[in-house]
């Protein structure tokens, strides 16, 4: 069935919500946000605040950030940082939030690495079951156009490494 | 599995995907004073497979999950809040007050 939520787009100011609580997150050492005026002064980097696409930028941009940072086992960028499922606040978003990730010199490894324990012979089923979103997220890639290319390649190189694993 | 006892008493806790995510670099902050890619450039462990990290590595996360996992059964149904938001940060305060505690009893606590 699908989900009303689908059809809203988030409204600025819960966005603006989104993207600070993520920069805190970020930025939190033993619980406490350092320099929280620094805030400001990043957001200026992502271009004039008065427009929705400047902190749709920030929020991607920090998203993937956090997927980074968080990552201690790269399979669980598969089976939860991007398995992105409909009802996710950040839904709307993936494809960006992911674009974003992608940015990093390693973020293919990370994802092949991943790759390679998920489909181990010891994995576990259900968990494994958990990566069919990462694996729509990946369709969906193919489907837009103009990153036809760069997908068809991400794709393949994937294949690869689920092939040797 | 230690691990997977963590992830499912963050879920049963209301605990959101995020919340997973926060309580790992809350975890790796607390018993390891640095940030996960630090630990692996640090220890030499291949990005990012937790068993490729030092022994000691691996026991003291295996340890502070089940420690935490622990506390997070206790407090199962007592985890509230307004909103999403509000509900990880509690459940990543018990995993920082478990980090902590169990940093104590690691060879390296200060």
């Amino acid at each position: 069935m699908g989900n009303a939520k689908l059809l809203v787009a988030m409204k600025l100011s819960e966005l603006k919500k989104r993207v600070r609580r993520t920069w805190d997150i970020l930025n939190r050492c033993h619980g406490i946000v350092l320099q929280p005026e620094n805030f400001n002064k990043e957001m200026a980097t992502f271009g004039d605040r008065r427009y929705k696409k400047t902190w749709v930028k920030a929020l991607c941009k920090f998203e993937a950030m956090f997927a980074y940072k968080s990552c201690l086992d790269s399979w669980m960028l598969l089976t939860n940082t991007f398995a992105f499922r409909p009802e996710r606040w950040d839904y709307e978003y993936r494809h960006q939030i992911f674009e974003e990730f992608l940015m990093y010199p390693d973020a293919l490894e990370l994802i092949k690495s991943g790759l390679e324990d998920l489909f181990d012979k010891d994995f576990d089923i259900k968990e494994r079951e958990k990566a069919d979103d990462f694996f729509g997220l990946l369709e969906e890639r193919e489907g837009q156009a103009g990153t036809l290319g760069f997908s068809a390649r991400l794709v393949g190189q994937l294949e690869g490494a689920i092939a040797a694993a | 599995m230690a691990f997977r006892r963590f992830t499912d008493t963050i879920k049963a806790n209301g605990g959101d995907d995020e919340a997973y995510r926060q309580a790992v670099i809350t975890e790796t902050e607390e018993l390891f004073d640095c940030e996960v890619r630090e630990l692996y450039r640090l220890t030499g462990g291949k990005p990012n497979k937790r068993h490729t990290l030092p022994h000691e590595v691996q026991q003291a996360y295996m340890v502070n999950e089940t420690l935490s996992a622990y506390e997070l059964e206790r407090m199962e149904g007592t985890i509230g809040g307004e909103s999403q938001q509000e509900v990880n940060d509690r459940i990543d305060a018990v995993v920082r007050e478990q980090s902590k505690q169990t940093r104590k009893r690691l060879p390296w606590a200060k």
